[in-house]
C-alpha cells in the first residue's frame, strides 16, 4: 500500500517537475526515500520512473533510469559501511547528486536551482523522517 | 546479510535493463509503449499548466478569483484558445492554411523568477505531421524550432536557447548576422560586418534557411527587436542584443508553421 502511495505522489511529482519546475524533484524524493527506508524496492522504483521521465522529457529512453540507479547505487554501497540516515550525509549526498543531475541534463541557473534543490530534499527528509517513526510508533 | 544481497541483484538487474532500454529506445521499437504514456499523460500535463499559468496572469486573476469551479476554468481555456487562434490568423504576413495550432504542455527547465524557459513542449507530434526543424510562432514571432519529436508531443528549442543559431536579416538596415542564443531569455545578433549599420529598436527577422522540401525557417519571420550594439573598430564584426517580443511564459497556444 505505501508502495503505491509512494508511486503515486512520485508521479505527482514528475508532472510538476516536468511541467512547472525545472528542479529535480523525482531524484530529491528517490534520494529521501533510500535514505531513510533503505529498501530494494527502491530501485525498481527508480527504474520505472526514470523511464517514464524519459518519456515525458522527450529524452532517450532509459537515460534518466541509469542516472538514479548510479545514484542510488552509490548510496547503498555508502550504506553498508556507515550510517546514512544523517543531516550531514543527506546534506552533502544530495547537493552531489543534484549538481550531477544539473550539470547533465539542465542548463542556466545552476546555483539558484541546486540551492533550491538542496533545501526541498531538506524538507522532504524531515518529512519522510517523520513519517517513518510516525508509521513505526503506530506499528 | 541476505537483504543486502538482494539490493545488488536487483540494481544490476535493473541496470542492465536499463543499458538495453537506452540503447533499443534510439530505434522506434518502444513508440507504442511511449505513445501510450504520452497520450495518458499530456493531457494531464496541459492541464495543470494550463491552471497555473492562467493563475500567475494578471490579465486573468481577478476572473479567477470569481471563478473557482473548474467548469469556468475550462470555459475561460477555450476563450482564451479562440483569442489566441483569432489573433493568429489575423496575422497577414503568414499564411493561415499552414498554421497549426498546439497546447504547450510543459516547459522543462523553466523556474519561475530564476530561470527562463529553454524549450517547451507541445502537443503535437508525429500524428499531426510535425517534423524537426518545423518552426514554432506566435502571430508572426518565431519562438523556436521543433528538436524532438515523439508520437504526441514535440520539443520545442527556444530561439533563446544556447544551442540554437540560424542567420537573420534586420527589417530597416538589411544587416545581416547569426542569432545566437544565450540561455536564460537573452540572445544576440552576431557576426554582423563593420560596414553594415545596425540601429537601436530595429527588427530583426530570419533570413530563412528552408531545404528542398521547404522545410526549416522560412524568411520574414520576427525573432526581436535591438536594445543595444557592441561595435568595436578593432574587431572583424558587431554584435547586437536582442529582446524577444513575445513573452513565452505567459503563452498557452502557440502555432506549428507548415508548408
Amino acid at each position: 500500500m505505501f508502495i503505491f502511495f509512494l508511486l503515486i505522489f512520485l508521479v505527482c511529482l514528475l508532472l510538476v517537475q516536468t511541467t512547472l519546475i525545472a528542479l529535480p524533484l523525482v531524484l530529491e524524493s528517490l534520494i529521501v526515500v533510500a535514505v531513510v527506508f533503505q529498501k530494494e524496492w527502491i530501485i525498481f522504483i527508480a527504474f520505472c520512473i526514470g523511464l517514464l521521465q524519459d518519456m515525458m522529457l522527450l529524452q532517450n529512453l532509459g537515460q534518466s533510469s541509469l542516472f538514479f540507479l548510479f545514484t542510488l547505487g552509490i548510496l547503498f554501497l555508502y550504506s553498508r559501511k556507515f550510517e546514512v540516515n544523517t543531516i550531514p550525509f543527506v546534506f552533502f549526498f544530495s547537493l552531489f547528486a543534484i549538481s550531477t543531475d544539473l550539470l547533465l541534463f539542465s542548463r542556466g541557473s545552476f546555483l539558484p536551482k541546486l540551492l533550491l534543490a538542496t533545501f526541498t530534499t531538506f524538507v522532504m527528509f524531515f518529512f519522510c523522517n517523520f513519517l517513518s517513526h510516525f508509521f513505526l510508533k503506530k506499528t | 546479510m541476505q537483504r543486502k544481497e538482494s539490493v545488488w541483484i536487483a540494481l544490476a538487474f535493473c541496470f542492465l535493463l536499463s543499458i538495453i532500454i537506452f540503447f533499443l529506445g534510439k530505434t522506434s521499437l518502444f513508440s507504442v509503449l511511449t505513445g501510450i504514456v504520452d497520450a495518458v499523460l499530456f493531457p494531464t500535463e496541459a492541464i495543470i499548466y494550463n491552471i497555473v499559468i492562467a493563475s500567475t496572469n494578471t490579465r486573468y486573476t481577478s476572473l479567477m478569483n470569481d471563478n473557482l469551479q473548474l467548469q469556468i476554468i475550462k470555459d475561460k481555456e477555450i476563450v482564451n484558445e479562440n483569442a489566441a487562434l483569432r489573433d493568429q490568423f489575423q496575422t497577414t504576413s503568414l499564411q493561415s492554411t499552414v498554421l497549426m495550432p498546439a497546447t504547450i504542455i510543459g516547459m522543462p527547465s523553466f523556474l519561475p523568477g530564476v530561470a527562463f524557459p529553454e524549450k517547451i513542449i507541445i502537443d503535437k507530434g508525429i500524428f499531426d505531421a510535425v517534423h524537426i526543424g518545423d518552426p514554432v510562432v506566435y502571430r508572426n514571432a518565431l519562438l523556436g524550432q521543433i528538436d524532438k519529436v515523439s508520437e504526441h508531443a514535440s520539443s520545442v528549442l527556444l530561439t533563446t536557447n544556447t544551442s540554437s543559431s540560424f542567420t537573420a536579416d534586420t527589417l530597416h538596415t538589411n544587416a545581416m548576422g547569426v542569432i545566437k542564443g544565450l540561455g536564460n531569455g537573452q540572445m544576440i545578433l552576431d557576426n554582423v560586418v563593420l560596414s553594415e549599420a545596425l540601429q537601436k529598436n530595429d527588427t530583426v527577422v530570419t533570413r530563412g534557411s528552408q531545404n528542398t522540401n521547404r522545410q526549416g525557417l522560412p524568411p520574414g519571420l520576427v525573432i526581436g527587436k535591438i536594445v543595444s550594439i557592441e561595435r568595436n573598430p578593432s574587431s572583424l564584426f558587431q554584435k547586437a542584443e536582442l529582446v524577444n517580443i513575445v513573452d513565452v511564459q505567459k503563452l498557452h497556444e502557440v502555432f506549428i508553421l507548415k508548408e
